[in-house]
């Protein structure tokens, strides 16, 4: 039984959210603040909403490029991480401005509280229960069952039950029944699904040991900080101030090795018990150990779960080997010789729903008004959770409201690339963001969220007035500062000294400073004392985040533009919608294999089609000859 | 699902018309079988794939009209990879039409220009370059061509372009996998290595593109003009060379006003030799503009043959091809050596470094054969160094592997300056696009129209 101060009556609500994890809390709270809706967060653990299951840390290569976005549209996670982080990194900084990416260390405990407080301040009714079956009239959602039988009613539900659907957790050859450690797993909700045709399947993940900090002999180990000059993930966080925890660099060797060599039979990856797929890009240390055989060491980074916690997390040593080898294994570690541990690095397998059924706006092409979103989607990492989850919470909202959803584009954020691949693709491993995955990863900077989506997160009333105000302000700047280096041009008497001065050749005739500055090895600050002050003036407070917006737009336009012009060469077929009743079968011609494909995952336009894997280029071109016909 | 394109079973004459004893008509379609039978009058069981079968041809009245051979090629395995027959009648320019119409009225409908190239395309059975190939082969001039068209259709084309494809790819996965993960998650690869990757595949693209010259040359025919002054015998030589009187010879200087090509092949290289006017100062209307076509020949011309007659002296000779008029490679001739004094000859003079000089007399056919296999060993030698295994015949792809090759020489240049490598990777796409457009892989629906429709009907 349940107990909710504030049950409306008729158990009914606007809408109802199934799971508190990263992209349950996106969704409850967008839809809570697109509309003072009536809202039902059900959750297995009412203390266990926002937490964060593996690593304590958020952002990182791709992922930090989505809590931007997610945060540009009005999201939380950015700001949540802002305020709860206690180290800040942007990776790939020698590598390219399309592909920075911010990254933070997180304290997990503070940022559950964090979460909670938000909960507590918001219209959202919390539930703590567990949803075993879904309700569904004429192809139409209407409410959920919970264990002991009582319903809930709501036109639109959202489903993001993460890890936990009939999850199985090993520990060599032990298994427990639960959907994280510690928590209950969720048992009849796939069963309810499939009875209603829903496809699914199995997917594992892993997680490293917490080692407790005081039996680590840190003097060996090398200390590692974040950025000296930190930058927030949320376009909204002013006076940024955070703390700078280091982790710890520890190093795998031979004799680590050859521990988990002969026991590799005791990991149930290796002896086949473990049925699902896990994702290739993130292996655990069995599988380092087996495929990069020549590699005499593995990086492990320890990371402190929360400011100054004694529970570290063992970043590189993902495992389901039995804790007694796991132990030894990681004591023959320098620095972690008499190391103990808090829990025991784990696999589990869970169940997800192959996300093909459903549309990009994360509804199910089959129950109207169901949405799934998370890691139930096959997908990994919370920040693709609480991407997920903020765009199922906008397109339920918009759906109660009778109006059409939100579809990001695949060029306006990566955000419409995950889902985009989502529902084309098809998921063989938990689906994990990559820069590559963007076609137009050149224009998809995490600098430029802010241009790409505040004007929709403010549409949707995500963004306030006052704070996208603040941004169209910067906005304006920048694109100030780039026609006025576009049209203003510098001399050969005014600049020569210097370019020779920086191993450049000189110019014979007067050239536009944007010309100047996409040179390769000039950059912004160099001209800085060489043009007019006037040239730099902005009202807005951060012109270092404006200049450096204008040096990359003009370093990087000549790239775009061919960029752009390879993939509108390609995307001619991407708008063209096919019908929803399109007959592949019928289709003479079509290979069987795609026929299949396509009949199954019924693409909505060409473009989709395009990308589904087994489809071949000529299918689609013969499907943009049937439609002309159609 | 309504009536689609490829849902129609569609019919045309696959060989010339009019042309030839025996004719070859092709249906394709799923009701290809049916029409069969209605054509011939017998039953679906005689009908065994890849078998010819001998029988009966009848009107669109059941009346039999020939014999004839019909072949049923079952989908996939057949050239549009759905189901095909073949029937081969007697020619003319009646009967075949009439056997056409019987199809139709078992339900055929004809074939657009190349629609049966596209069916097989559609059906993944040939890739683009492939179905261009098929384009080619239909309208190539020489065998040589021929066997070049039949090495795109085999398919080694692609696999040459697939593997710089490949290459790379694996470039593009470097650097990609160094973008998206950590350097404690994968190890790195030096630039170094990168450009000597990036250089391999620069090296196989030039190779590629150097064949071009002779690609385009085999196909298309090399250009050879003639000229020299009014009345030397330029038209008197071409005839020669041809062993054919194809060009009024007169003994009036300026007879030939216009230019006029001969299409001749040697050793079966094709050459388009052409006869200009001869070059000098005129007041006629006509002579001057023929002048003026024949310097514009001249200057588009693989070789010039540049004809004297003895009328000159080996001085004046030698002085003027040391400074030639123009720019194209030439082999100078001295004709009407039938009137020197024997021992008179020229070319035992020619000591110093200017060009050989090939002394012919048209009239009595001296010289000629020599003639003839310098054109040949200077068309052949300016070009094709060692037979290449694959040549580049086609501009489209010359160019997708030019601008390839340029986008990736910029990531050189990138590489050594050690600049982003978001900007190296999408200048690495930019390459591999261009590569895809020649497979087809990525190319846009008007493209692939603009080919199917230069294609004749029936292939
Ligand atoms: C062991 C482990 C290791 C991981 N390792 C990595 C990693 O290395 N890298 C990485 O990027 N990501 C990793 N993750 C994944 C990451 O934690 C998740 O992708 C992300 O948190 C998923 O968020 P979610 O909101 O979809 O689901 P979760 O955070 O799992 O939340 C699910 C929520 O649904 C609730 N719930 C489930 N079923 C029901 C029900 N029937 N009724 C009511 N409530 C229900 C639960 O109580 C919970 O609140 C790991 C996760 C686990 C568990
Ligand atoms: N004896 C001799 N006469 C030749 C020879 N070749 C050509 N002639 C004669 O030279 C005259 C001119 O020949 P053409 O072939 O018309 O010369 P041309 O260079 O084409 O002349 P134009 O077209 O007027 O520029 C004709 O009378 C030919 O018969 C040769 O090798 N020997
Ligand atoms: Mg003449």
């Amino acid at each position: 039984m349940f107990h909710v101060k504030h049950l409306p009556k008729n158990n009914s609500f606007d809408v109802i959210v199934v799971g508190g994890g990263h992209a349950g809390l996106e969704a409850a709270l967008a839809c809570s603040r697109m509309g003072e809706s009536n809202v039902a967060l059900i959750t297995l653990d009412k203390r266990a909403i926002g937490r964060m299951s593996c690593n304590p840390a958020i952002g990182g290569l791709a992922k930090g490029h989505l809590v931007r976005e997610i945060d540009a549209l009005g999201g939380e996670m950015g700001r949540a991480a802002d305020v709860t982080g206690i180290q800040f990194k942007t990776l790939n900084k020698s590598k390219g401005r399309a592909v920075w990416s911010p990254r933070a260390q997180i304290d997990k405990k503070e940022y559950e509280r964090y979460v909670r407080q938000l909960i507590s301040f918001s219209n959202i009714v919390v539930i703590e229960a567990e949803v075993v079956k879904v309700l569904v009239k004429k192809y139409t959602f209407y409410g959920v069952v919970l264990r002991g039988g009582e319903k809930l009613y709501s036109r639109v539900a959202i489903l993001t039950c993460g890890t936990f659907l009939n999850g199985l957790i090993h520990i060599g050859h032990r298994k427990i029944r639960a959907g994280r450690m510690g928590e209950e797993s969720s048992a009849g909700l796939t069963e309810s699904l499939i009875s209603l045709g829903f496809t699914s399947g199995r997917l594992k993940t892993g997680t490293p040991p917490r080692l407790n900090r005081d039996t680590i002999n840190q003097e060996g180990l090398k200390k590692m900080f974040g950025d000296i000059k930190p930058t927030p993930f949320s376009f909204r966080t002013k006076n940024f101030a955070p703390p700078n925890e280091p982790c710890f660099l520890a190093t795998t060797n031979e004799e680590t090795h050859e521990i988990i060599r002969s026991s590799l039979h005791e990991s149930p990856l290796y002896s086949g018990e473990i049925k699902g797929i896990g994702p290739r890009y993130c292996p655990s240390i069995e599988d380092k150990v087996v495929r990069f055989s020549d590699k005499p060491s593995h990086q492990l980074f320890l990371e402190p779960e929360w400011m100054g916690a004694e529970q570290i997390y063992t970043n590189g040593f993902s495992t389901s080997l039995p804790e007694n080898i796991q132990l030894k294994a990681l004591r023959s570690v320098k620095g972690l010789e008499r190391v103990k541990f808090i829990r025991p690095g784990y696999a589990i397998e869970y169940d997800f729903f192959p996300p093909s059924q459903l549309k990009a706006s994360l509804e199910t092409k089959s129950v109207k008004g169901l949405f799934f979103s998370g890691q139930i989607n096959g997908t990994s990492g919370y920040e693709e959770a609480a991407a997920q989850g903020l765009m199922a919470g906008i397109n339920a909202f918009l759906f109660t409201q009778e109006k059409p959803p939100i579809i990001l584009r695949r060029d306006q954020a990566y955000i419409g690339v995950l889902i985009d691949d989502l529902v084309t693709k098809d998921t063989s491993e938990p689906y994990r963001m990559f820069t590559a995955r963007a076609e137009h990863r050149l224009m998809l900077r995490h600098t430029n969220a802010d241009r790409r989506l505040s004007e929709i997160g403010n549409s949707i009333g995500l963004i306030d007035d006052f704070d996208y105000k603040k941004t169209v302000n910067k906005l304006q700047a920048i694109d100030k500062m780039v026609s006025f280096f576009n049209s203003t041009n510098l001399t050969p008497d005014g600049i020569n000294e210097f370019l020779i001065m920086k191993g450049q050749s000189p110019i014979n005739e007067p050239a536009t400073i944007s010309k100047i500055l996409s040179r390769p090895t000039i950059n912004i600050g160099d001209l800085y004392n060489l043009l007019p002050r006037n040239a730099f003036y902005s009202d807005d407070q951060n012109i270092n985040d404006v200049m450096s917006e204008v040096e990359t737009i003009i370093k990087y336009k000549g790239y775009i533009q061919r960029q752009q012009a390879r993939l509108e060469f390609l995307s001619r077929n991407e708008s063209t919608v096919i019908p929803n009743d399109f007959d592949y079968m019928a289709a003479v011609g079509l290979s069987t294999e795609s026929k299949e494909k396509l009949s199954s995952i019924r693409p909505e336009t060409l473009g989709q089609a395009s990308r589904i894997s087994g489809v071949f280029p000529s299918d689609v071109a013969l499907l943009s000859v049937l439609l002309t016909a159609f | 699902m309504p009536r689609s394109v490829m849902s129609s079973t569609i019919v045309a004459l696959a060989t010339p018309t009019g042309v030839g004893g025996i004719a070859v008509i092709r249906v394709s379609g799923a009701t290809a079988l049916k029409v069969a039978m209605k054509i011939t009058g017998k039953p679906i069981q005689s009908f065994k794939p890849r078998l010819a079968i001998y029988c009966p041809l009848l009107n669109k009245d059941q009346v039999e009209i020939d014999t004839g051979i019909v072949t049923y090629f079952k989908g996939p395995n057949s050239y549009t990879g759905e189901d095909v027959i073949e029937i081969s009648c007697h020619g003319g320019y009646v009967l075949p039409g009439r056997i056409i119409n019987s199809c139709m009225k078992a339900g055929c409908v004809p074939a657009a220009p190349g629609e049966f190239t596209k069916r097989a395309f559609l059906n993944g059975k040939i890739d683009l370059s492939q179905a261009e190939a098929v384009a080619e082969i239909i309208s190539s001039k020489s065998k040589l061509s021929q066997d070049i068209s039949y090495k795109y259709l085999s398919g080694k084309f692609s696999k040459l372009i697939n593997n710089m494809k490949d290459s790379l790819l694996s470039i593009i996965s470097l650097i990609e996998a160094e973008l998206d993960f950590s350097t404690d998650e994968i190890s790195t690869t030096p630039n170094k290595t990168k450009i000597r990757m990036v250089d391999k595949v620069i090296e196989k693209g030039n190779a590629l593109i150097s064949t071009y010259s002779t690609g385009r040359l085999l196909k298309e025919g090399a250009i050879v003009t003639i000229t020299g002054n009014p009345n030397v015998g330029k038209s008197s030589l071409l005839n020669a060379i041809i062993s054919e009187d194809r060009v009024i010879v007169t003994d009036v200087p300026g007879t030939t006003r216009d230019a006029i090509e001969v299409f001749y092949k040697i050793n079966g290289l094709p050459v388009r030799f052409v006869d200009t006017a001869g070059i000098r100062d005129s007041d006629d209307k006509i002579e001057i503009r023929g002048v003026e076509i024949s310097r514009e020949f001249i200057n588009r011309s693989d070789l010039v043959l540049w004809v004297f007659d003895i009328g000159f002296s080996l001085e004046e000779i030698e002085k003027q091809i040391s400074d030639p008029f123009f720019n194209a490679p030439f082999i100078p001739v001295l004709n009407k050596t039938d009137l020197l004094e024997p021992r008179n000859d020229y070319s035992d003079c020619s000591t110093n470094s200017l060009p050989h000089i090939y002394n012919t007399s048209a009239l009595k056919g001296m010289g000629i054969k020599e003639l003839i296999n310098a054109v040949y060993n200077t068309l052949i030698s300016d070009t094709l160094i060692t037979e290449p295994e694959m040549l580049l015949t086609n501009s489209r792809h010359r160019d997708a592997i030019e601008k390839c090759l340029e986008a990736i020489s910029e990531t050189k240049v990138l590489l050594i300056e050690n600049i982003e490598s978001d900007l190296i990777a999408s200048r690495l796409r930019d390459g591999l696009f261009e590569l895809d457009k020649i497979l087809g892989i990525t190319t846009a629906d008007d493209i692939l129209e603009n080919i199917f429709s230069n294609f004749c009907v029936g292939k």
